[in-house]
């Protein structure tokens, strides 16, 4: 457990702008991007719990905004 | 990329990706208005004698969309259904989807306290319940009753431009803390579920048996699998037992039937043949019994489908379609991905297993959930990016462990960590104990599953109180636990102690509790055997097949049959077990509403003298 907390994670994006946590270190999968905010596991999903706050897909976002 | 992640990367696609093709709609409700179009006077729903078209339902939802737009439901918005399987909750579903909103079943079943806090995450402003149903007293805010009936002209709605990534519905599950666990489920993940199911193969002259709670995502399956197919939709009234399911399955000729794992456990050797009939049975939501499928098969039966799927992956992401008894050996595997579906098998690095070892289930697609409602640490925790689908799009982790054989089909290992599968309900026994940590006086407390000789599971817990709070009883305990947990959560033995057994990890060493929790069955306690026996010996035979589904040997005829821990499974085992034993069917309404157990067996008594009074005996 102590191990695991110790591990380093990076906060990641993808284009529908859903959020999650990656290894730091390793390759970022092609089509997600760093999102500059790198800790432990804990940190970066407190991270993710300020900045993520609309959880719909971009892609819906869009489509509801041409809808209205 | 190195060659070695290349092959890693070429053997976790060679589990999976099946040919991923656009559904034709994109919404529920699109889908639905094409089936309307074309099947407009087709029966679409049947609940006891009363029957519905297609052109029926979609006018009824019409009418309750336009009520619930009198509430201020609008697009985006959560919309409860506190309602058994009914006509009432389909119309309700239809209506809530052609706002564009998502609903959100209850289960009324369940404690108040539960379903208020999952109301409040969904932020329900607006609760569908059935004609002439109450209002649940927790509920603050509008009721909208929905009709079955109505003869008033209803302007048809116009059909929303839906993107096929809103949600349809939240459907709760058990979280390993107090905080409800709503998951996010997008049209397209249903249509996929359903249309152009390969494993399955819904057609319009299907008849689906609809027996699945609707806050349970088997419900997915049946009721889009026949709405959106043309096909006929069988609503079976609460509380069946099995010979009520052949009945059912044998009047209206069902085609389609999916049943929890317990319970396709459970069948014996007449039901199996009464089944035989359908098209296809699938069961899900635990480890399937190799010969109870051969025993289907032997019974004439065609096609017996082993469904896996967490909540998050929309019913089944994994399915195993067997057609003859060699299909099924000593263990049934999961089998492979559904339509739309990747599998992967991780170490804890994210990395490839080899074929042949073990490795944590991952699962991309279609299927998966948009999240959690309103959590995105605990969404971003267990969705990860799928490094192998190199389009951005996201793995669920489902904390499984499985093995790839080398037919490409996987064998389920179990859990990584501590939830469990009770009578196909997804339990975390971490939400039970931080539930009894919240009980006050106690310091810790620890949840072990253990099933018995009869497969039933049982759960126990273990607690140290605190001593300086007051000595709070077993029976207390429960109380508390009832009033916040569904009754399949709450454990059947409380025990107490001073302290838990660590390991040398300094971990609470669950192992030494299991083993506990094996050996010690009431029955150690000196059993009151003056009020357990009779010298009847129907009585003692009744009681001798619950003792054994209840592993309780303290059992009596004196005791009310849910105050000995029956729940609607074991009543279902028990059902069967009687009418292969004695040759009658006990429904289950008869079990629950006896007062005591000496009341089962007179009813059981009067069924046997009422068959051999019957001049139909002969027939059968």
């Amino acid at each position: 457990m102590q191990m695991e907390n110790e591990e380093r994670y990076i906060v990641v994006v993808n284009h529908e702008e859903q959020y999650s946590i990656w290894p730091a270190g390793r390759d970022i999968p092609s089509g997600w991007r760093a999102d500059a905010f790198e800790g432990t596991r804990a940190e970066c999903l407190a991270h993710i719990a300020r900045v993520w706050t609309d959880m719909r897909p971009l892609s819906v976002r869009h489509h509801l905004g041409e809808q209205s | 990329m190195n060659d070695s992640d290349q092959q890693h990367v070429e053997l976790a696609r060679s589990i999976a990706r099946n040919g991923i093709s656009p559904s034709p709609a994109a919404s529920l409700p699109q889908a639905f208005a094409n089936i309307v179009g074309i099947l407009p006077g087709k029966i679409a729903l049947i609940v006891g004698e009363q029957a519905w078209s297609y052109a029926e339902l979609d006018r009824l939802s019409d009418a309750a969309a336009t009520q619930l737009v009198t509430h201020g439901v609008a697009r985006g918005h959560c919309v409860g259904i506190h309602m058994d399987r009914s006509a009432e909750a389909i119309i309700a579903m239809l209506a809530i989807l052609k706002l564009g909103a998502t609903y959100v079943p209850f289960d009324p079943a369940a404690p108040g306290q539960r379903l208020a806090a999952q109301a409040d995450a969904a932020t329900i402003k607006v609760l569908t319940v059935a004609q002439g149903q109450p209002a649940p007293g927790w509920f603050r805010g509008a009721v909208q009753a929905i009709a079955t009936r109505s003869d008033d002209t209803v302007a048809s709605r116009p059909l929303l431009d839906i993107h096929p990534l809103e949600l349809a519905y939240v459907i709760y599950t058990s979280g390993s803390t107090n905080e409800a666990k709503g998951v996010c489920i997008p049209h397209r993940a249903i249509l996929d579920l359903v249309t152009g199911a390969a494993y399955c193969g819904f057609v319009p002259d299907d008849v689906v048996y609809h027996g699945m709670s609707i806050a349970f995502d088997g419900s997915t399956f049946e009721i889009w699998g026949a709405l959106l197919s043309g096909a006929r939709l069988v609503v079976a009234p609460p509380r069946v037992a099995i010979h009520e399911i052949c009945d059912l399955v044998e009047e209206h000729r069902i085609s389609v039937l999916l049943l929890s794992t317990g319970v396709f456990n459970s069948l014996g050797r007449d039901a199996l043949q009464r089944l035989s009939g359908v098209r296809v049975l699938l069961a899900g939501g635990d480890v399937m019994s190799p010969s109870v499928a051969n025993q289907f098969f032997g019974a004439g039966g065609r096609i017996v489908v082993n469904g896996y799927g967490p909540t998050e992956v929309t019913t089944f992401s994994h399915c195993h379609v067997m057609t003859d008894a060699g299909s099924a050996d000593t263990s049934i595997p999961i089998g492979t991905p559904i339509r739309g579906t990747a599998a992967y098998l991780l170490d804890e690095r994210l990395e490839a297993r080899s074929l042949g070892a073990e490795g944590e289930l991952f699962i991309g697609g279609t299927g998966l959930a948009q999240g959690y409602l309103g959590n995105p640490s605990l969404t971003a925790e267990r969705f990860l990016p799928d490094p192998f689908a190199l389009d951005g799009s996201r793995m669920y982790r489902t904390g499984d462990l499985a093995v790839q054989a080398a037919d490409g089909c996987l064998d389920y290992h179990g859990r990584i960590d501590t939830q469990v599968k009770i009578r196909g309900f997804r339990v975390e026994l971490g939400e039970i104990e931080s539930c009894l940590r919240s009980c006050g006086s106690l310091l810790a407390a620890c949840v072990i599953h253990v099933k018995n000789d009869a497969g039933t599971s049982l759960l126990h817990a273990y607690c140290v109180r605190d001593r300086h709070g007051p000595d709070i009883t077993e029976d207390e305990l429960t109380v508390q636990l009832q009033a916040t947990l569904p009754d399949y959560m709450v454990p059947r033995r409380i025990a107490f102690l001073d302290v838990l057994p660590l390991t040398i990890n300094g971990k609470v060493d669950r192992k030494q509790l299991e083993a506990h929790a094996r050996s010690s069955t009431p029955g150690d306690a000196p059993a009151p055997e003056t009020s357990g026996t009779s010298d009847d010996a129907l009585g003692n035979s009744l009681l001798d097949t619950l003792k054994h589904l209840l592993d309780d040997k303290r059992v009596s005829l004196a005791d009310h049959f849910f105050d000995v821990g029956g729940d609607s499974l074991t009543a279902m085992r028990f059902c069967a077990a009687v009418s292969e034993e004695h040759n009658v069917d006990l429904s289950l309404a008869a079990l629950f509403e006896a007062d005591s157990l000496q009341e089962i067996v007179e009813r059981v008594r009067g069924l046997k003298q009422e068959r051999l009074d019957s001049p139909q005996t002969a027939v059968a």
